[in-house]
């Protein structure tokens, strides 16, 4: 079967300030040969630190930017690189979500408007009515009330604005979101419900998602497959359990090492951390960054102090 | 050490911060962990007295037995640096863009009068050798843009801890900073403590971090104290059912085998609170007394604010 989104080979390079007159232009290359598959149905994370390139990636693959090189097929059609009037016909079919929802919607316009405003382009045939009643389903399928239509974006809390995004996102009825840290803005209660609904919603509607984040805990809970980025090349891509059981590029075993855990019950530390003696023996492998010399401190002591003589 | 009793806060007559109560012992460390509008920062600012403007403290918040509310600003800038010190979760904005990190960090020593401005600038970059800035003669002399994330935070620690305060207040210090950089500023701070004996106060609304750094663990919500106690029983076995709630909502496996569980509703708007448990619109124990009554303090192996917890024996 075709696979929903392809990236093949991607490379993506920005020119730097020219040091001198007679210097060359450095660039820096922000996507370094980059390929993966995102299968229907499956959810894609892509993770790793600020810098490690994993917004200019996502970028790439909404056609948002093209590639210096490689290419980006959308069921098998190749859409990065083309003018946009060839891309426009697929974009109602490849919808983004963003950290921060107060930035993606226009302050003046009622959410309604917002909403419905995709449609115009991907269903230009709805009249009014069929439009408003789409908006309502919507809205109410991410679990806001539909009479709420005629708000401002101003007069809702940083949950309620991640969902009418995702209306916002979903109403076209896409086969590919791509969010972009979706709930690292939000508080943890919060956050809870928004994780679940992204989960209902990949299920309702078929969807394949591509969900970036720095959070490992978020990339284990929704995703099926991990790309794991590190100056913008892939260190490691793996099915979620197998990167989470058996991690094997060092760099992302410093992470994880790195990622905070909560004990399970009293005292014990919860499960799906790698086997620390296996860390250890493999530290002087690869080109680890100075900064992740020593995981483990804070982690460990914490836990130490956790246990039941603490 | 540190002691609050019943300190409050309100805006306008509307409360933001209920009843704190809470002693610290030197060399310990308080965990404030809560959501947005929880009052974890207007507890380090009223500390500090450095609340915004409108905003209006009440109650008792003694340092080392002298009291600290309703102090002259004159007098608080004698503490603010040299008892009691802050840091924040961006650095860029706490410090002067421009004068150099050096010169910021030498200024406490020399405004408390503690060194002379050369032997000041000398301690600032062994200081700045100290919370681990590479080159610190040559980076004394840079400015805050010319320094990294992780190397601003460091700065600003350096800055903190110059005069040796009794309390430092670190509110988020590694919220903005990638994970990788968040455990060494952790374990920076950490080893600094126990260097020191300085108390301190760590704000955070990652329960992940509190358990990795804080001794004691305090639950905040709507500004009121919902749960404290050391933090292996708050967070290995809370009592409280927003506690309770809080760590069920942090996702640890995937969904297609384990559905996280959230707490309904959102966190309320400060100035919509009932004159009872912030809490109660959204829990599952709620009931009119809830939001009528501001619950009692009740002790078990933790003390929480609850009219219907079960509390687990001590």
């Amino acid at each position: 079967m075709t696979p929903v989104l392809e990236a093949v080979h991607l490379h993506q390079a920005y020119p730097l300030p020219r040091q001198g007159l007679f210097e060359r232009r450095k660039r820096i290359h922000a996507v370094r040969d980059v390929s993966f598959r995102v299968e229907e149905g499956q959810t894609l994370g892509i993770v790793g630190e600020s810098g490690s390139g994993k917004s200019t990636l996502a970028r790439l693959l909404v056609a948002l930017e093209k590639p210096r090189s490689g290419e980006v097929l959308f069921r098998g059609e190749q859409i990065s690189g083309l003018p946009e009037r060839s891309i426009r016909p697929v974009r109602p079919l490849m919808q983004m979500i963003f950290q921060d929802p107060f930035g993606s919607l226009d302050p003046r316009m009622r959410i309604g408007e917002s909403i419905a405003e995709p449609l115009g382009v991907a269903e230009p045939w709805l009249d009014a009515g069929e439009r408003a009643g789409r908006v309502a389903a919507m809205l109410e399928r991410v679990g806001l009330q539909p009479d709420m239509v005629a708000r401002y974006p101003h007069q809702f809390s940083g949950g309620q604005r991640q969902r009418i995004a995702i209306a916002r996102a979903l109403i076209t009825r896409p086969a590919l979101l791509v969010a972009d840290e979706p709930v690292s803005a939000l508080d943890v209660s919060v956050q809870a419900q928004i994780l679940n609904l992204l989960f209902d919603l990949k299920l309702e509607f078929g969807l394949s998602m591509v969900v970036i984040s720095h959070d490992l805990a978020v990339i284990r809970y929704l995703c099926d497959m991990v790309i794991v980025m590190e100056g913008g090349r892939v260190v490691e891509q793996a099915t979620t359990a197998r990167l989470f059981a058996a991690p094997q590029a060092e760099y992302t075993r410093a992470l994880m090492a790195a990622m905070p855990l909560l004990p399970d019950a009293e005292g014990d530390p919860a499960g799906a951390r790698p086997n620390p003696g296996e860390q250890e023996q493999n530290a002087s492998v690869g080109g680890s960054p100075a900064q992740l010399r020593e995981p483990d401190i804070a982690l460990n002591a914490g836990r130490g102090r956790a246990g039941p003589d603490g | 050490m540190l002691s609050l009793r019943d300190l409050s806060v309100s805006f306008r007559g509307r409360p933001v911060l209920r009843n704190l109560s809470l002693d610290l012992a030197p060399g310990e460390t308080l965990g404030l962990v809560g959501e947005s509008g929880s009052g974890k920062s207007m507890t380090a600012l009223a500390l500090m007295g450095l609340l915004p403007p409108g905003f209006v403290a009440s109650g008792s918040i003694r340092l080392d037995g002298n009291e600290l509310l309703g102090l002259a600003d004159a007098d608080l800038c004698r503490l603010r640096g040299r008892a009691m010190a802050m840091i924040f979760q961006e650095p860029m904005t706490a410090l002067n863009p421009v004068l150099s990190v050096g010169a910021q960090i030498a200024e406490g020593l020399v405004l408390h009068g503690l060194m002379a401005p050369r032997a000041a600038r000398e301690e600032a970059i062994r200081l700045m050798e100290r919370v681990g800035l590479p080159d610190p003669a040559r980076r004394a002399r840079s400015y805050p843009h010319e320094l990294s994330g992780g190397q601003r935070q460091r700065a600003m620690i350096a800055m903190a801890i110059a005069c040796r305060p009794a309390l430092l207040i670190a509110d988020e210090p590694t919220s903005a900073l990638d994970v990788s950089l968040q455990v060494e500023i952790l374990a920076l701070l950490r080893e600094i403590r126990d260097e020191t004996g300085m108390a301190m106060i760590f704000i955070s609304h990652d329960l992940s971090v509190i358990h990795a750094m804080a001794d004691r663990a305090l639950v905040l919500y709507g500004g009121l104290a919902m749960e404290t106690g050391p933090t292996r029983h708050v967070i290995g076995r809370p009592s409280h059912p927003y506690t309770q709630g809080l760590i069920a909502a942090i996702p640890r496996g995937s969904a297609h085998t384990e559905r996280l569980r959230p707490i309904p509703g959102q966190v309320p708007d400060l100035s919509r609170l009932p004159p009872g448990c912030p809490f109660a619109g959204r829990c599952d124990l709620g009931d009119a007394r809830c939001a009528e009554t501001l619950p009692p303090l009740r002790t078990g192996l933790t003390a929480l604010h609850c009219h219907h917890a079960e509390l687990a024996p001590a």
